[in-house]
Formats: C-alpha cells, sequence, structure tokens
C-alpha cells in the first residue's frame, strides 16, 4: 500500500517521506517461493511428533504454565545434584570403588545431560569405537581468528575431541585419549574459556596417569565433562549448542563406522533439532542441507549396507564444512 | 469440506493437511517470508503445517481454513520474535536482504535508475549500523510496509512502544544517512 493509496490510513500518513523514499528505491521486498518438498518435511516432523508423543501426550493437558515451571526448576536442581553427587563420589573414590563403578555406571546413565556418554554406551561395539577414532589422526588445534565464524568452528571442534576422546577411552586406548584431551585443554585456552574446563581436564590426565587402568571410573569421570561444560556456557547459545552438535555428529560417525543401525536411527532423532540450531547460527547452508539428507536417511524403517556408506560420507561431509 | 468425525484418523487427518499445504503453502510461506525473512521462512512454515496438524481436531468452522491456518502462522511467527536468538536471526536476515538488493546488478526496481544504486548502498550500510531492534522496525514499517499495529502485536509490545521506537530509529537512520561519506 502506497500512501497515494486511497485505502491508506492515518498510521500509513505518518511514516517519514524521506526514508520512504529510501526504501522504495530498493525496490520491491522479497518474494517467497514454495518451499521444495514440504510435503515430505512436514510428513516426516509428523512422525517424529507422533514417535515422542506415545509416552507424553497426556503432559499438556494436566499440567499448568505455573506447574511447568515449578517442574523444570525442580528438574535443574535434580540434576545438579545428581551431578555433584556424581563429582563428589569420584573425588573420594579409592581402590576399593572399582566394586561400585558398575552401580555408579547406571546412577550415571539416569543423569538426563549425558547424551554423548549415553549414545556411546548404547552401541553394540562400544568398546571397539577407539578404533575408528585411532585410524584418523589427531586433529590439531584450530586457529582462532578474528572472523565471526572462527569461534563457532572452535567450539564445534572441541565437541567433536570430546566424543573422540570418550571413545578412545571406552576402548582403553590411553594414547589417543591423552592426545585428544591436550588439543582440547590448547583450544579451551585459545577461546579463553572459562579456567575451571581446563582445570577439569587436567586432573583427568592426571588420574589417567595415576590409575590407568580404572577405565569405568575414567570413563565416569569424562562423561560429567559435559555438563560440567554444558553448565559454563548456559549463557552462550552458540558455544553450547556447537559443541553438541560436534559431539553428535562424531558420534553419528562412529555409529555409521560400527554399522550400527539402531545408533544411527536414535541419532538421528535429534537431526532436526540440531539443524534448526544451525539454521540459527548461520551455519552455511551446506551443512544444513546434508544435515537434512541426513535426518532422512535416518528416518528409512530399515538401513541398508548402503544407506550406511552414504550415512558415512554425510557426516564427513558436514564435518569438513562446519570445521573451516 | 472436513468430515469431522474423522478427524482422529491420522490417515484422513494427513489428507486434509497435505490438501492445506497444496491449496496454501505459497501464502503461508510469503507470510513468514514477510516477517521473518528468508533464514527462518522455511522453518516456520513447516511448523504452521506441523502444528496444524495437531490441532485440526480442535478447528471450529466458525472461520474458514486459510484464515485458521493464518492464524497459526501469526502465532508462530509471534512465538519467533519472543525467541532471543531468533530475533537476532531476524535482524541479521533482513540486513541480508537489503545488502543483497543494494547491491544486485542488473537487475533494476521499476522506475530505478543508475543514480539509486549508491542510495541503496548508503541505506543498507546505514541500516548495519542501527540496532537489531531499530533494524527490524524499519525494514517491517518501510520496507514491507507492515502497520504499527500488526507490528506491535507480532513483536508483544504495545503500539506506543513501537510509534515511540520507530520514531528513534528513525532519528538515527537520518542521522546516519545525512552523515558525510567517511574517507
Amino acid at each position: 500500500m502506497s500512501p497515494q493509496d486511497p485505502n491508506h490510513t492515518q498510521d500509513d500518513a505518518r511514516k517519514d517521506p524521506e526514508i520512504d523514499r529510501w526504501f522504495r528505491a530498493l525496490g520491491p521486498p522479497p518474494v517467497g517461493h514454495a518451499p521444495l518438498h514440504l510435503h515430505a518435511k512436514v510428513r516426516a516432523r509428523i512422525a517424529q511428533q507422533q514417535s515422542g508423543w506415545a509416552v507424553f501426550d497426556w503432559i499438556p493437558r494436566v499440567i499448568s504454565p505455573v506447574w511447568t515451571v515449578v517442574l523444570a526448576v525442580g528438574l535443574v536442581l535434580s540434576l545438579g545434584l545428581n551431578v555433584w553427587w556424581s563429582v563428589r563420589t569420584l573425588g573420594l573414590i579409592s581402590p576399593r570403588a572399582n566394586q561400585s563403578a558398575d552401580s555408579l555406571q547406571r546412577d550415571l546413565a539416569a543423569v538426563a545431560s549425558l547424551p554423548t556418554y549415553r549414545f556411546q554406551v548404547a552401541m553394540q561395539r562400544a568398546k571397539a569405537l577407539g578404533m575408528f577414532v585411532t585410524a584418523e589422526p589427531v586433529r590439531s588445534p584450530p586457529v582462532v581468528g578474528f572472523t565471526p565464524q572462527a569461534g563457532g568452528t572452535t567450539f564445534f571442534h572441541m565437541g567433536t575431541l570430546y566424543a573422540e576422546a570418550l571413545a578412545t577411552l571406552h576402548s582403553g586406548a590411553g594414547e589417543a585419549t591423552t592426545q585428544r584431551l591436550d588439543v582440547l585443554v590448547q583450544t579451551l585456552a585459545s577461546v579463553q574459556a572459562p579456567r575451571v574446563l581446563s582445570d577439569y581436564l587436567r586432573e583427568m590426565l592426571a588420574l589417567m596417569q595415576r590409575r590407568p587402568h580404572e577405565g569405568e571410573v575414567l570413563t565416569t569421570f569424562l562423561a560429567l565433562f559435559e555438563p560440567l561444560y554444558g553448565d559454563v556456557y548456559a549463557r552462550n547459545n552458540e558455544a553450547l549448542m556447537l559443541f553438541r552438535i560436534g559431539a553428535w555428529l562424531e558420534n553419528m560417525y562412529l555409529a555409521s563406522a560400527a554399522g550400527d543401525h539402531t545408533a544411527l536411527q536414535q541419532g538421528g532423532q535429534s537431526a532436526e533439532a540440531f539443524r534448526s540450531a544451525l539454521i540459527q547460527l548461520h551455519a552455511p547452508r551446506a551443512a544444513t542441507e546434508t544435515l537434512e539428507r541426513l535426518r532422512l536417511l535416518t528416518t528409512r524403517q530399515t538401513l541398508t549396507d548402503q544407506d550406511v556408506g552414504t550415512m558415512t560420507t554425510l557426516v564427513q561431509d558436514i564435518q569438513r564444512v562446519l570445521s573451516n | 469440506m472436513i468430515d469431522r468425525q474423522r478427524l482422529y484418523d491420522d490417515a484422513y487427518r494427513w489428507e486434509v493437511v497435505a490438501g492445506l499445504i497444496q491449496n496454501y503453502e505459497a501464502s503461508i510461506m510469503q507470510y513468514c517470508l514477510t516477517w521473518l525473512g528468508e533464514g527462518l521462512a522455511e522453518e516456520i512454515t513447516q511448523e504452521v503445517f506441523v502444528t496444524a496438524w495437531a490441532q485440526l481436531p480442535r478447528y471450529q468452522p466458525v472461520e474458514s481454513l486459510e484464515a485458521w491456518l493464518h492464524g497459526i502462522a501469526r502465532n508462530k511467527c509471534r512465538q519467533t520474535y519472543r525467541n532471543w536468538a531468533r530475533r537476532r536471526v531476524i535482524a541479521q536476515t533482513f540486513a541480508d536482504e537489503i545488502r543483497k538488493r543494494a547491491h544486485i546488478e542488473g537487475q533494476p526496481s521499476p522506475g530505478d535508475c543508475e543514480s539509486q544504486t549508491p542510495l541503496r548502498v548508503q541505506l543498507s550500510d546505514s541500516l548495519a549500523r542501527l540496532s537489531d531492534m531499530d533494524r527490524m522496525l524499519l525494514n517491517l514499517r518501510y520496507w514491507k510496509e507492515r502497520q504499527v499495529a500488526e507490528i506491535a502485536e507480532i513483536m508483544g509490545k504495545s503500539e506506543g512502544a513501537v510509534r515511540k521506537q520507530l520514531y528513534r530509529a528513525q532519528q538515527r537512520l537520518r542521522e546516519l544517512m545525512h552523515e558525510p561519506p567517511r574517507p
């Protein structure tokens, strides 16, 4: 509607004519085209919702907004207590604690915010994952530049390194874990991350030297780095999401390399959330489009070996795009 | 015509939504594009139809399906503006849209002439120096030609607050546009 339009309201009359002229020089605003494959995308999202609703669809009917806030606070407190309890237990650990390692693992698995750890322990060949990691040379710390993307690349890189370190630890490949943790410490320093994170990893490295054969204890200690990182970067969505995406993609790579169809399909359920996060973070389009292809593949009822091969390539492509 | 008795049947409900997609995808996409820019438009368009699917059993035929669907789109856009991170994406996208248009070559707008290009570039540069909120307001008001009342509704602010902020944004833009060019 233009100011000359007979339908224009008083509201339009208040437009500043000079500014109006400047904007008119831009020409008409962008016109949208119907998105590609919208049917398929909407259908996939509905299918995803349906699988989640079976358990949770009673919640909105029962819980008022006030209760939602109360429950959310309760959950956060409970999570904090669990993490605190686990760290405290590990701090006091003695050689006898090996006996309680199993129960510790169970308690740990009950803590909700350990997606990388939980994904790896649920895999059929959890103890062999390190083999797939050590097949590749350790990634060197990225050079932190001054472009807006540089910081993001580093957080993504840290997520990848963390998942690799955890996988090598599962397999008892101590040297490979140490190498990755060293790089992770350097990378944390390069982005001037709060010291508590690098201190925690240094403590982890010291623990590895003191108790190199206590695999379960070491894995548990390293698993708790993730909620600590989440806590430290709770107010920095970019740092948090890119770390999670880095760890998740590495897990997807490990699942595809191990040919674990179930893990791939389960991991694929998070793909949409991560894709949205990447869009929000202005990630390169190539990454979000490839991620969408990956997600669609994971929604297939049964995966063939060819699908798994394609997924490996797609994951590596996304990793490559997000690392540069 | 919708058979309300069958709306709890997933297959039938999908048929209805597929029909809605076919008929209204372009208009919903355009609506989202206007309010949110290219970065989020497709994402939110998908969300609109997913929500339509979920809420279809509660649809009351007091309004047309098209109006109902646009109501969902309006709510989705409003929710998007309430999210801090997404608001940043919108502001960034708006800047990108104008920058793209400012530097586009060989596609002048109707009535355009050679002399408009420096003006477009200057406008793009000046907008880039404004705050996210100022840029969004000016873009919506002047380029997308939205009413103040609509902007206030989507942004969850009072009309008075939007007017005041828009006034200040206009002042700042005018100052920047009249600044002598930097060496």
